[in-house]
């Protein structure tokens, strides 16, 4: 059943990276190489969940323990992009603000589907 | 405008969004939330390329009721690229707006936000980091240690190696009276 979640989730990563690819060519085509940075990101993001996800399902082996894994994993993760986001915000540094906000709404649209998936019928 | 003021504006307008905010508020001052509604782009994204734009000269702001209004540098733009052109870069100028440079580079990787992340390893680097901080001391005025500690403290926690490194660099000297600045040589 946990293999079966894993592979929806994996094919949906799969698809979101090759997605940012495709609107960053896109963008880059069109000349706005800052944007098709954000998309840089947000497929390093996707990719960084994915990696954690094969991480998770392998060394716990059963859907609770790797659930647990995955959830603390996508708290830790980002709570270091929340103080650099913060951070920006108190100085006033919009660059440096929307970078990191490109990685927390990617990392909780990631949170979002994984619940989905995770919690949802077998 | 010299040659690292003309690049970082040139490398700044090579972006289709950049020049959309451009070709909008040369129409007219405009907030963030407009210019995004106009372009088809999110606010915070538009806050990010106004960053740039004004870090390049190319525009301004100013606050207006509840909003931040953004406005064309058009004193910039006036300015005729042949004239730009036609300036004079001796090897000296050059020279100092590569060491100008540097230092920039150096003072950004290891500043974030006015406090020192860690104390470079490399002598050269460390010297530019203290050549900045010391400038929080005036000349012609002797410091207690207290003084000089709580001044550095600012800048990183360990503030007794910066003090140390600030006197073997002849940045600051020191006697019975206490601290000051040494003046450059001329």
């Amino acid at each position: 059943m946990m293999e079966a979640k894993l592979t929806v989730l994996d094919r949906w990563f799969e698809e979101q990276i090759a997605l940012c690819g495709q609107r960053r060519q896109a963008l880059l085509a069109d000349d706005r190489a800052d944007e098709a940075t954000f998309e840089k990101i947000r497929a390093n993001v996707y990719d960084i969940f994915r990696t954690v996800l094969s991480v998770a399902a392998r060394t716990c082996g059963e859907k609770d323990a790797a659930g647990r894994f995955f959830r603390q994993r996508m708290e830790s993760i980002p709570s270091g992009w929340a103080a650099s986001c913060e951070k920006a915000r108190q100085h006033d540094d919009a660059v440096r603000l929307r970078l990191e906000q490109v990685k927390l709404d990617t990392a909780a649209e990631i949170r979002r589907q994984f619940e989905e998936v995770w919690e949802g019928a077998e | 405008m010299t040659e690292t003021e003309a690049i970082r504006l040139f490398k700044c307008l090579s972006d289709k969004s950049r020049l959309q905010i451009l070709k909008s508020l040369a129409q007219e001052d405009m907030y963030v939330e407009r210019l995004a509604e106009r372009l088809g782009l999110t606010p915070p994204t538009v806050s990010f390329h106004l960053k740039k734009l004004a870090d390049a000269g190319a525009v301004t702001s100013y606050k207006s009721q509840y909003y931040r209004m953004y406005a064309l540098n058009r004193a910039v733009f006036e300015t005729r690229i042949l004239d730009i052109l036609g300036e004079e870069s001796d090897e000296a100028q050059i020279q100092a707006q590569r060491d100008a440079e540097y230092r920039r580079k150096v003072l950004d990787a290891f500043l974030e936000y006015g406090k020192l992340k860690s104390i470079p390893a490399q002598r050269k680097k460390e010297r530019i980091l203290l050549e900045e901080i010391v400038k929080v001391f005036d000349y012609d005025r002797i410091y207690s240690e207290r003084e000089v500690n709580l001044r550095i403290a600012d800048f990183y926690d360990d503030f007794c190696t910066l003090r140390r490194d600030m006197i073997s660099e002849k940045l600051m000297d020191r006697d019975t009276r206490g601290y000051w600045r040494v003046k450059p040589a001329p």
